[in-house]
Parts: structure tokens; C-alpha cells; sequence
């Protein structure tokens, strides 16, 4: 199988702080890659430096073979990065399906002028899809976390993306909103979708995903199959104390 | 009458009504767990113990009725509340957190500066560290430090556990028996049951703004519909 995305390493400081160090890995096509590690070890700032939020210090980011480094935000999200966000950052003054549609509106003024971002039903095709119907004119804090996650899953969508960064999609939701959401993600798999999802919940995790990589301070610690890294010592040490 | 009487409370946004006669009571030194799905009330129910909603009802805390009471003369008289996620002040250091949470019980300030610090010590080690930078583990610690600073009587814990590793979760686990230890009376509102379990005596399941199940740990561990529900199985 072909990379379709690779960091190679990455390094990013934040001031004395060396947050990501030296860092190297793969996504393959068709493969859910597992992000794991504690809290502070670096996993949302790799998904900063793949989305260009973040320029890195050193190393290299390749998107289907090619170096992205230099591609502002918008570019990633076009070739088709996209990412959720660990709080759901819904624009709160919007009906969900608005906020959904945003993601969708053209980077250049220009192109704006010409069409405003997709048609609204397209946009209700893939609110729909994710499970949100009969909730499109809800705003923001008349939702459970569960119907935010969806919605940050469908903004995600709406980009027409080929890989999904995931961050902690599961957080804060119900054993029933876990198993909807998990069904969700496979049906994208099944459809061809990339994911690298980072989860604290190891029970959802686990079934996911077909390889995790961990790190621990920055810096990679192991690879390999779910069942084989939770048995490694240096990721018990590191993760379950 | 116990350390804290909760009767009939009804809590409301606009005309949303959160919470819906709600009724439980919490003894000195006890710990109680609420749990319960996102978006049943579990953070309004610890909002309004603090004064932050409009309710009705009656709460009582040591005696004195909490209705009208503006959430300062709330903390002045002894409860504290570490919100979910912390809602630290992101662009302030951690020392500088910690002495907010100090501001209504100034008087005490150095005896909680040393028992945060002997609890949670990577607090005195980042003191000067801004609190935006703080990995999702250390702001939870922060929080709970920035609460035990107002010398509660009564902590309110929203999803301490939320987005956490197990390895620091476990550390959140050994400051709350720590707590526990000093005296503190702790109610921890969760949708991590497990832990909860660990942790409370008494336990309440609110759903949908009510409180529909209550008991010890192992009566709601017996219980086929909470363990299908919250730990699916």
C-alpha cells in the first residue's frame, strides 16, 4: 500500500518546551492509524503541524507523496486533510446546517462571488448522513456532545476529505453515542475514508484501528498492532502508571 | 439536617427546564458521585449548588438557605467548584490561577498554598507556567488546586476524568483520596462511571434532569440497567 501521508522528523518547540522531537510516521491508504500517548506528550500539536496551524522547526510532512510543508491551511484541507477538534468549536450564532455549510465556502474572494460554498442540500445530504436529521436548524447549545461531535464530523465531511484526523472523538460521550458514532466512522472506512484517531477510550479505540503508534514527551516509544502495544513495557510505563 | 439538603430543585434556562425536582442529601466527609449522560444536568445541578443558574427549590448548606445568594458568598461559605475542563484563565500563570482561587479566603492563603502543592507538586513546579500551555492532565490539576485554594468545606468535581490517559487519571484519583483524607466533602458529577464507582459511597443517576436511580456503589453496580447503559455490558 502507498503512504498517503508521512511525517518525517518533525520537530516543534514552544519555547524551552520541545513538544514534538524528532517525530517519524505513516498513515497507509486504506489504514486507520491509532495516535497514542498521555496527556501533554504532543498528540494535538502533531495534528497542528499536519494541518499547518503550526510551522514546525524541523522535518517534513508529505501528502500523497508530496512535501506540504509549505502549504498554508486551506491548501491542506483542499488537497483533502481534514481534521475534529477535541472541545467542539461550533460557531455558536449559527444553525448547525450554516456552520456546516461554512466549511464548504471557497478560500478565494473570488471564487466566493461565484458561488457561496455548497448547495444547501448537499450540505443536508451530509448532516443527514452523519445523523444529525431533524436537528438542522438547532444551534449549538441545544445539542448533546454527541450531535456536537457529529457536527464536527460533518464539517469534516463536507470538505471532501481523504484522511480524517480525529481528536478525541469519543470524550465525553454515552456507551450508546460511542457505538453510533463507531458505526459511523466504519461506514467512512468502508467507503474508502483514512482516519488517525487519538482516544483515551481504549475500548473504542482498540476495534478501530489497524496499527498505533505511541509517543511519550514528543517523542516516539512503539508501534505495532493494537493488542501488541498495550502489552509493551515501555507503554505501560508511560501510559496506565 | 445533613451537611447539604438539596429539595425539589428545579433549574431552568430561559424556559428550558434543566433539572426537575431533584431532591438528595450529602453527610459531612461523604463523597457522591452524580452520573449520568451528557446533557442530563449534571453540570447545571453543580452550577446552581455554586449559584451560577436560576432555580427553584431549596438548598441548604450547613443550615443556611443558599436561595438568592451570589456564587462569591456561595464560596465564602464553603463550597468550592472545579468546572468541567477547568475554564482556567488561559493567558495567567499557574501561581496566578491558584491565587484567584485564594481571593475570598486570603486569610489562609499560605496553609493552601502548601497542601495544593504537597498534593498536586507539579503545580509548585510549573507555577510560572501559563495556564493555556498546560496539558488537558495538569489544567485538571489546576482546576482542582484553584478550588482546594478557596478552603472549601464542600468541593463540587465536574468530569475531572474527561479527555484524560489512564496514567492521569490515576493521579487525579490519589489527589481526591488525598482530599478525602484532609476532611473534604466531595461531589463528583461523572459520566466515567467506573471511576465514579472507585470513588462515592452513595451514588445518583440523573437523567433527562431527574434523578431516577440512588443508592451505595454496589447497589448500582447490581443494577442490569446501569450496567447495560454506562458500562455496556
Amino acid at each position: 500500500m502507498a503512504k498517503l501521508l508521512e511525517v518525517q522528523g518533525l520537530t516543534k518547540k514552544f519555547g524551552g518546551l520541545v513538544a514534538v522531537n524528532d517525530l517519524s510516521f505513516y498513515v497507509e491508504e486504506g489504514e486507520v492509524l491509532g495516535l497514542m500517548g498521555p496527556n501533554g506528550s504532543g498528540k494535538t500539536t502533531i495534528f497542528n503541524l499536519i494541518m499547518g496551524d503550526y510551522k514546525p522547526d524541523s522535518g517534513k510532512i508529505f501528502f500523497e507523496g508530496k512535501d506540504i510543508g509549505n502549504y498554508p491551511t486551506y491548501q491542506r484541507v483542499k488537497i483533502g486533510i481534514a481534521r475534529t477538534y477535541q472541545v467542539p468549536r461550533p460557531l455558536r450564532e449559527m444553525p448547525i446546517i450554516e456552520d456546516i455549510r461554512v466549511s464548504t465556502i471557497p478560500d478565494s474572494i473570488i471564487e466566493s462571488f461565484r458561488g457561496g460554498g455548497a448547495h444547501l442540500k448537499e450540505i443536508e445530504k451530509i448532516a443527514e448522513d452523519v445523523g444529525l436529521k431533524g436537528r438542522f436548524s438547532m444551534y449549538p447549545h441545544e445539542l448533546t456532545m454527541g450531535d456536537l461531535r457529529r457536527v464536527e464530523l460533518a464539517r469534516a465531511l463536507a470538505t471532501n476529505p481523504k484522511i480524517i484526523l480525529l481528536d478525541e472523538i469519543f470524550a465525553g460521550l454515552t456507551v450508546a453515542e460511542i457505538e453510533e458514532i463507531d458505526k459511523l466512522l466504519r461506514r467512512k472506512m468502508e467507503e474508502g475514508l483514512d482516519f488517525i484517531v487519538v482516544s483515551h477510550d481504549l475500548k473504542a479505540l482498540a476495534p478501530l484501528v489497524d496499527r498505533v503508534v505511541v509517543i511519550h514527551f514528543g517523542q516516539f516509544i512503539a508501534e505495532g498492532p493494537f493488542d501488541q502495544i498495550v502489552n509493551d513495557e515501555k507503554v505501560k510505563a508511560a501510559y496506565f502508571g | 439536617m445533613a451537611f447539604l439538603e438539596v429539595k425539589n430543585l428545579e433549574a431552568y434556562y430561559g424556559k428550558a427546564q434543566a433539572l426537575k425536582d431533584v431532591s438528595f442529601s450529602v453527610e459531612k466527609g461523604e463523597c457522591i458521585g452524580i452520573i449520568g449522560p451528557n446533557g442530563a444536568g449534571k453540570s447545571t445541578l453543580l452550577d446552581s449548588l455554586i449559584g451560577l443558574t436560576d432555580w427553584r427549590g431549596q438548598i441548604i448548606f450547613d443550615g443556611v438557605d443558599l436561595h438568592g445568594l451570589p456564587p462569591r458568598e456561595i464560596i465564602k461559605l464553603g463550597i468550592g467548584y472545579a468546572p468541567e475542563r477547568g475554564n482556567l484563565f488561559a493567558s495567567m500563570n499557574v501561581k496566578e490561577n491558584l491565587l484567584v482561587g485564594a481571593y475570598l479566603a486570603r486569610d489562609k492563603m499560605g496553609e493552601s498554598f502548601g497542601a495544593v502543592f504537597e498534593m498536586l507538586p507539579t503545580l509548585e513546579e510549573r507555577q510560572k507556567q501559563q495556564a493555556g500551555t498546560l496539558s488537558g492532565g495538569e489544567r485538571q490539576m489546576l482546576s482542582l488546586g484553584r478550588a482546594w485554594m478557596s478552603d472549601p468545606r464542600l468541593l463540587l468535581l465536574d468530569e475531572p476524568t474527561l479527555g484524560l490517559a489512564p496514567i492521569v487519571i490515576s493521579k487525579i484519583a490519589a489527589t481526591i483520596e488525598d482530599l478525602r483524607k484532609r476532611g473534604a466533602t466531595i461531589i463528583i458529577a461523572e459520566q466515567n462511571v467506573s471511576f465514579t464507582l472507585a470513588h462515592a459511597e452513595k451514588l445518583y443517576l440523573l437523567e433527562r434532569g431527574k434523578l431516577t436511580m440512588g443508592g451505595t456503589a454496589e447497589e448500582l453496580r447490581a443494577e442490569e440497567y446501569v450496567r447495560k447503559t454506562y458500562f455496556g455490558v
